[in-house]
């Protein structure tokens, strides 16, 4: 065998039928990888069934992992290498463009005799349109080596996968074997035999069938790390804020956090409801916050929608909440398990009415678990709605970052019972802040009533003009209020340049990513991340002005320049850009797009260099 | 059934003396001949009669007429959305197990858009008094035919008269599996209705308590219009409701088994053919409340405790290099 | 399991209960010292970037929040006397909650010798249980803010036991000690009765294993000794809990905590065997009659013992089928009672009490539950004997001795005199049953009879009724009034389906409306269901009494006319506008 080749990163795939077990052997070696110190993202690869009709396009199922030799904020670009269990799995991620010119193709050679000719043809037509293009496909018997080891080889691939991969990026056979018992710690001895017997047949088999091997380097001197995903780390990032109660209602992909908290909450002296529908969920947990015990609400887009008249309750009656938003690709039932940004403009204005709120955007999958403290805080203190975004590429991605620490003063404060003050009103309003004090069921005194009805200070149902104008510009002044407490956001590069990419949420990886590598070019570009979008940061209006072109980078639609009648004045802006449009009355231009999984930095250094170009252009002229 | 720690915990040493005033807050704003003063009335009398202190009152409503309802009662009080008073109590319920939880609701609110929330959360047996005041007929809303409508019901979206057979209130929540009190009685009837919301008020769980009253200004005919010819049959047990006919003239009084669940459905299925049972329709204090299932499972962990536990728990996604 | 397993198990849900009190009061406390710290110094900066953490650091400017939330930061809420009276109440509260297991004492196995001076440990462990009782309660009026000194000061300054209500007491883990029977009667009379008496909730479980003898081993068959029997024992002491039982029945458990959480003194006689076949022979043979004596659970005594799980209840002897290889060496089957003697023939200790039945004695065999039927007279010249099961599976003829012989008897009487206080064939009911069931017949005739009567009586008051309405007319012809309004309100609300039935008492009480005097107007206020339409339509004549119902305050506070008007309007039909001025 030839010495290993040093990679700085890598991104592998492992694909097969639904239910075929290449998700676990996907989430397993990344697991490994993980544990052996490479930086890491991993992205699911899930089919909309549960089980669709195997060895069709539709079918795959698997996981795509990005390693490297240093910390990393997003999946990256196109697939390196991929572990196929059939040429269906391995033809759609073809078809959706996922994978390197020059990818490297490793597939059970199994098909190319199977006993429908069918299948022999269209096997050998997709591996050898690979080829022609560029990629190196080495077709191995799997199967038929994975079923000397075990009886059923369908079930025992997944492990036998697991040694295999080991073996190619030379992972320690002994680790990843007492890695693995770790896992199937519960399970009977023979199980966990069975297993191990898979991982080194797999390692040996790569022994055996590896011309080349790959080393990606660990990364050096960080702090303790933690891996999970983006809902793991808002149920945990919940816990860690002093929430006791999450009231949902099953959806994709915001159901996991729940699950999540489900499995653990009750140790922790909380609960899960699972209420009859979505409108009840976010009802019972506005109910809980209004009694003083801190409850949130954790949804996807169809699930805001149906929620949307209680949020303007909760704003009409300043009761806190928190309600995150695991966005997925949309309208309607849309692409229910795939990213997209297509919510914010619903988060910042779906309501009967103006119902100022607040509207934070985690950037990343260790940012899910410290919103989540801040943004409680934020609607008790504020009296205020939060709306937390995250999305489908934050909840299924898993990224390693720095270890919480967990502090008790974190937790929420203690239910206050305190006698009220004779003649206090429920909502005495600092005039200049907006603020005021809640006033929680069975404080002695305190009698009041909440209502969705226009009210005065007392709380008490008012038609008058003066009365509704105050009671607007009290719940609107608190963001201003928020507002002059936010830092100007960091920009990432120079201060001033030729061109800004504004981005928010989960984008903010894949646009450093590909802003650094512009930088590295020697463009002048750099980068800003918007984390809250209501009320905005102060200071980026200014920042705008630095720059010669402003443009947003979003995973959401907008219409594009040049396409049949889209001119300047009916163009649809992608969200953000509509909202900093709105706010700053800088021509910030937009570059949106919905496909459906995560952006990728190559995609937008390309956008980048396109756009430079551009501004080059128009200044020759 | 013994004495539970809860109890004791909560039993007061101290002694207040309220009156109606504690339990009222202003006018009812209600047009005059309406049930909705009859109830509240009852009800004021009722926590005047135990001493119930207002402050551990919690009233949540709906939207509609009747819906104003805790804006009149001294207490703390949760005026929400149309047809969601219910999640909002389920929440309050187990945030606040110790709160002393009522919901009040008309017959659209309750029936129609909140169905959903009706049929779940008297599955879930919180532990709430829920009344409904049922006029059949939207009022707020300016005369619309409701649910409980009867067939022929002449109103603005219906100037024909309506078209369907009305629902059947009782018998939907007796087919309900947790259910744990039904109960009926009419605003006209202030002794027997003031009788069925203490005994609603002293049940854990949830009490569901359907209110017949009339609209003066849409639907002054509803139930007779109240009077005295209102066909009304008394429910008589030994655990029930005592009988108190009030100013009925013709109202039966019979021998009926809150207890027994088919009886309770026959007498359910026969409201709307003869005459309105009035009284307990069907008990089982057995039934245990949702948020005494759900925290009985639940740890009891201080600050001090959660922060440790969570840090423990974060080891488990801890990856050493 | 051990028996003090058992017990401790049957406790062990309310323990928990209580446990899980302590740690809440614990907490609720130490969050409301927790508060006040957040009230007064939660929006300094330093503590945001503490309970915010770094990451909140870098998007906001912490200092400029910490301006914003002390602009209307509280003072603190509670006043300096409230401060340390609740610090002192974490204090005991936080030393229960970290000790609470071992402030809990289990199940006292203690020695007979070791009885006398007991009483002195259960009150302190009473005391102790209040004080922590007494504590949770303290927390949570301090949590609701309802702690007020005045009232609750001197309440708890001496809280002891005695202060607790009987249900109270059952909240508390029972003081119990675990005796095990050794046969010796003097254990009851002189220590145990002392203190079942003393006034204490003391729980005394009585280990059961053997049973012993009460009679010489050359008795007459004659049951005369007279026996302590715990059975008996709610008799003499009416107000002690008393249980017999034994260990291999799963309903025991939840019989000891039902005792246990009685705030009774308590008497828990169990048999504790491993071999679960023995504990069910011995209730099988009436040897260990299963009872329940709860002392609060009735009025009535018959209520308050329970003797319903024993089999075969209205019999004297249970019957059981066995199988048995006869003599043609077949399995076969035979229903036969199963008396004491039977039992006492499987325990080791009277094996030489049974003697086969010799062959030539046959002619004089009786089986002894036959034998114990005869009156005395007809007894002699007879030779009592069991069917026993031998080791080869044969059944064979035993004689028994006459000490168990008399055992026997005087468990069959003793069955008979439980089945009697328990009401299961009380003689005196049997016999007012059969006179009841005469009686019944007679009743229905006089009952048609009196059917007869109360039609005439009838007849009689509708005549009286309609004189009564014509005179109601007249009267409102004169005032003013049609004859449609009279019909609601001059007329007696009566039953008129049932013309057997007059308007049942409570009802007609209430509504005095036929006594019409039309002089005065007024409200049956009771009816009134606060519709607002009469004061509404006149406030200075109507207004509302304490219970938010209308009376006329003032009949002449305004023109006739509105009370006339308010009468007719008033939809529950209860104002009596009266004559007009």
């Amino acid at each position: 065998m030839k010495e290993p080749i040093q990679l700085k990163e890598h991104i592998v795939e492992i694909v097969s039928d639904a239910g075929e077990g290449a998700q676990k052997a996907g989430t397993t070696f990344a697991e490994l990888c993980a544990k052996s110190g490479n930086g890491l993202w991993t992205v699911e690869i899930i089919p909309s069934e549960i089980q669709p009709p195997p060895h069709t396009v539709g079918s795959a199922s698997g996981n795509r992992i990005r390693l490297s030799s240093r910390p990393v904020t997003n999946g990256g670009d196109l697939t390196n290498l991929v572990v196929a269990f059939n040429e269906m799995a391995l033809l759609s991620r073809i078809q959706v463009g996922a994978l390197a010119p020059d990818v490297i193709v490793i597939i059970d050679n199994m098909w190319a005799t199977h006993a429908d000719p069918q299948i022999c043809k269209q096997y050998r037509e997709v591996l050898d349109s690979l080829s022609t293009q560029g990629g190196q496909v080495w077709e191995l018997p799997i199967d038929a080596a994975c079923a000397k080891v075990t009886d059923d080889s369908a079930k025992g691939k997944n492990m036998f996968i697991v040694g295999m991969l080991s073996c190619l990026y030379n992972k320690d056979l002994e680790v990843a074997k007492s890695f693995v018992r770790g896992i199937f710690a519960k399970k009977p001895p023979a199980v966990i035999q069975k297993n191990m017997d898979l991982i080194e047949a797999g390692y040996v088999f790569g022994m055996n069938h590896f011309s080349q091997t790959f080393v990606v380097a660990p990364v050096k001197g960080l702090p303790e790390q933690v891996a999970m995903n983006g809902n793991t780390a808002i149920a945990l990032g919940s816990i860690a804020a002093g929430y006791e109660l999450c009231s949902m209602y099953p959806i994709t992909p915001a159901t996991s956090a729940s699950h999540e908290l489900a499995a653990f909450f009750e140790d922790f002296g909380g609960l899960v409801h699972q209420a009859e529908d979505e409108i009840a969920a976010v009802g019972v947990a506005i109910g809980s916050n209004w009694a003083g015990k801190p409850a949130l609400t954790i949804t996807s887009g169809p699930g805001m929608a149906l929620k949307t008249e209680f949020l303007g309750l909760t704003v009409m009656t300043e009761t806190p909440l928190v309600c995150v938003n695991v966005q997925r690709g949309g309208p309607s039932t849309g692409l229910p398990t795939k990213v997209e940004q297509g919510d914010l403009l619903n988060a910042l204005f779906a309501s009967p009415g103006d119902a100022p709120k607040v509207v934070m955007a985690p950037s990343s999958i260790e940012e899910c678990y410290h919103i989540m403290p801040l943004a409680r805080k934020i609607s008790e203190e504020f009296r205020a709605l939060v709306i937390v975004l995250s999305d489908a590429n934050l909840a299924t991605g898993r990224q390693l970052f720095a270890r919480p620490k967990v502090v008790e003063d974190m937790l929420t404060t203690p239910l206050d019972l305190s006698p009220v003050e004779a003649g206090a009103k429920p909502f005495d309003w600092d005039l200049e802040t907006g603020l005021s004090q809640r006033i929680l069921p069975g404080r002695p005194n305190g009698m009041w009533v909440a209502t969705g009805l226009n009210h005065n200070e007392a709380g008490k149902i008012n038609y008058l003009a003066e009365s509704n104008q105050k009671g607007m510009t009290m719940r609107s002044r608190k963001l201003a209020v928020l507002q002059s407490t936010l830092k100007a956001p960091e920009i990432f590069g120079e201060a001033e340049g030729d061109l800004l990419i504004v981005g928010w949420g989960s984008t903010r990886g894949a646009i450093w990513e590909a802003v650094e590598r512009a930088q590295a070019e020697g463009l002048r570009v750099s980068a800003m991340n918007i984390q809250f979008i209501s009320p905005l940061p102060p200071g980026i209006k200014a920042a705008f002005q630095k720059f010669k072109k402003v443009m947003t980078v979003e995973l959401n639609y907008c219409d594009r320049m040049g396409d049949p009648y889209i001119t300047e004045e009916n163009r649809r802006y992608a969200q953000l850009a509509i909202i900093l449009r709105a706010n700053t009355l800088v021509d910030v231009d937009c570059w949106g797009m919905v496909p459906g999984r995560p952006l990728m930095p190559c995609e937008v250094h390309g956008v980048i260099r396109q756009e430079i170009q551009a501004l080059k252009t128009k200044k020759g002229i | 059934m013994s004495l539970t720690i809860d109890d004791f915990v909560q039993k007061e040493e101290s002694t207040c003396s309220y009156g109606m005033d504690d339990y009222t807050t202003e006018a009812a704003r209600w047009c005059k001949g309406c049930g909705g003063h009859g109830a509240l009335g009852a009800l004021q009398r009722m926590l005047r009669d135990n001493q119930v202190h207002p402050e551990e009152v919690v009233c949540v409503s709906g939207i509609g007429c009747s819906s104003r309802f805790p804006h009149y009662l001294r207490a703390y009080g949760f005026h929400t959305l149309h047809g969601r008073a219910l999640p909002v109590s389920v929440g309050v319920s187990l945030a606040r197990p110790e709160l002393k939880l009522l919901t009040v609701m008309g017959d659209g609110d309750c029936f129609s858009i909140g169905g959903n929330h009706w049929l779940h959360t008297l599955r879930y047996n919180i532990n709430s008094m829920v009344m409904v005041l049922d006029n059949e007929i939207y009022a707020l809303t300016k005369k619309q035919v409701s649910p409980t409508s009867r067939i022929g019901t002449v109103s603005n979206t219906s100037p024909r008269g309506s078209y369907l057979e009305p629902l059947n209130p009782l018998s939907v929540a007796l087919g309900i599996s947790n259910i744990s009190f039904i109960a009926q009685t009419a605003s006209w009837l202030p002794g027997h209705m003031q009788a069925t919301l203490e005994k609603a008020w002293k049940h854990k769980g949830l009490a569901f308590v359907r209110i017949l009253q009339r609209c003066p200004v849409f639907m002054p005919n509803a139930f007779q219009g109240g009077s005295v010819d209102f066909p009304g049959k008394f429910l008589e047990s030994p655990e029930g409701i005592p009988v108190d006919k009030g100013i009925l003239r013709d109202a039966p009084v019979v021998a009926h088994d809150p207890r027994n669940i088919n009886a309770a459905q026959a007498v359910a299925a026969n409201s709307h053919m003869e005459k309105e049972p009035l009284g307990l329709i069907y008990y089982n204090p057995e039934v245990p409340t949702y948020s005494d299932i759900r925290y009985s499972k639940v740890a009891t962990v201080d600050r001090k405790a959660k922060a440790k536990l969570l840090d423990d728990y974060l080891t488990r996604y801890s990856v050493e290099s | 399991m051990e028996l003090q397993e058992i017990v401790e198990s049957a406790w062990s849900a309310p323990l928990q209960a209580l446990r899980n009190k302590v740690s809440i009061a614990t907490q609720n406390v130490s969050d409301i010292l927790t508060l006040e710290v957040l009230r007064t110094s939660g929006h300094h900066e330093a503590e945001l970037e503490r309970s915010l953490g770094s990451f909140a650091g870098a998007s906001l400017d912490l200092g400029a929040v910490s301006k914003v939330f002390g602009k209307n930061a509280k003072k603190a809420a509670l006043d300096s006397s409230t401060y340390s009276r609740v610090q002192a109440l974490h204090q005991q509260l936080s030393v229960w909650n970290i000790d609470f297991e071992s402030r809990i004492p289990s199940c006292k196995v203690i020695a007979i010798s070791d009885l006398p001076g007991i009483e002195k440990q259960a009150v302190e462990h009473l005391n102790q249980m209040a004080e922590c009782l007494k504590l949770i309660r303290m927390a949570w009026l301090e949590r609701n803010s309802k702690y007020d000194p005045a009232v609750h000061d001197s309440y708890f300054a001496d809280f002891n036991w005695e202060k607790l209500t009987n249900d109270e007491v059952g909240l508390c883990p029972p003081f119990v000690v675990m005796i095990k029977d050794q046969g010796d009667k003097n254990l009851f009379y002189s220590t145990l009765l002392p203190l079942v008496t003393s006034g204490l909730p003391v729980k005394v479980v009585l280990e059961k294993s053997a049973f012993y003898n009460t009679y010489q081993a050359f008795s007459r068959s004659t049951a005369l000794r007279c026996s302590l029997e715990i059975e008996m024992l709610p008799v003499a002491l009416k107000g002690v809990y008393v249980i017999q039982d034994t260990v291999a029945r799963p309903q025991a458990i939840a019989h000891l905590q039902a005792g246990l959480i009685s705030p009774r003194p308590g008497l828990f006689s169990i048999l504790n065997d491993a071999d679960s076949g023995r504990c069910d022979q011995a209730v099988l043979s009436r040897a260990l009659p299963l009872f329940r004596y709860d002392p609060d659970k009735s009025e009535v005594f018959l209520k308050r013992f329970d003797l319903a799980e024993n089999p075969d209840l209205k019999d004297v002897w249970a019957s059981s089928t066995i199988e048995f290889l006869n003599a043609a060496g077949k399995k076969d089957l035979m229903q036969k009672k199963i008396t004491f003697a039977d039992f006492a023939a499987t325990e080791a200790q009277y094996q030489s009490d049974f003697s086969d039945l010799p062959a030539n004695q046959e002619s004089r065999a009786i089986e002894i539950s036959a034998y114990l039927e005869l009156p005395y007279a007809d007894r002699s010249g007879k030779l009592p004997f069991i069917f026993f099961r031998n080791s080869q599976n044969a059944l064979v003829k035993k004689v028994p001795s006459m000490r168990i012989v008399a055992q026997t008897a005087d468990k069959r009487h003793l069955w008979k005199s439980l089945c009697e206080v328990s009401g299961v064939n009380n003689p005196y009911l049997t016999e007012l049953e059969k006179q009841l069931r005469t009686e019944a017949a007679k009743d229905k005739e006089s009952a048609l009879a009196d059917l007869r009567n109360d039609l005439s009586s009838e007849i009689e008051a509708l005549n009286q009724e309609a004189v009564q309405q014509a005179m109601a007319k007249l009267a409102g012809n004169l005032a003013g009034l049609s004859a449609l309004e009279l019909g609601q309100i001059a007329v007696a609300p009566q039953d008129k389906t049932n013309p057997f039935k007059m308007v049942s008492a409570p009802i007609a009480s209430k509504i005095q409306a036929p006594v019409v005097n039309f002089d005065t107007p007024y409200i049956e206020s009771k009816l009134c269901t606060a519709c607002d339409e009469c004061i509404t339509i006149d406030p200075n004549i109507f207004a509302y009494d304490s219970n938010k119902q209308a009376f006329i305050k003032n009949a002449k506070g305004g023109p006739y006319k509105n009370l006339l008007k308010a009468s007719k309007k008033c939809s529950a039909k209860i104002i009596h506008p009266g004559k007009e001025w």
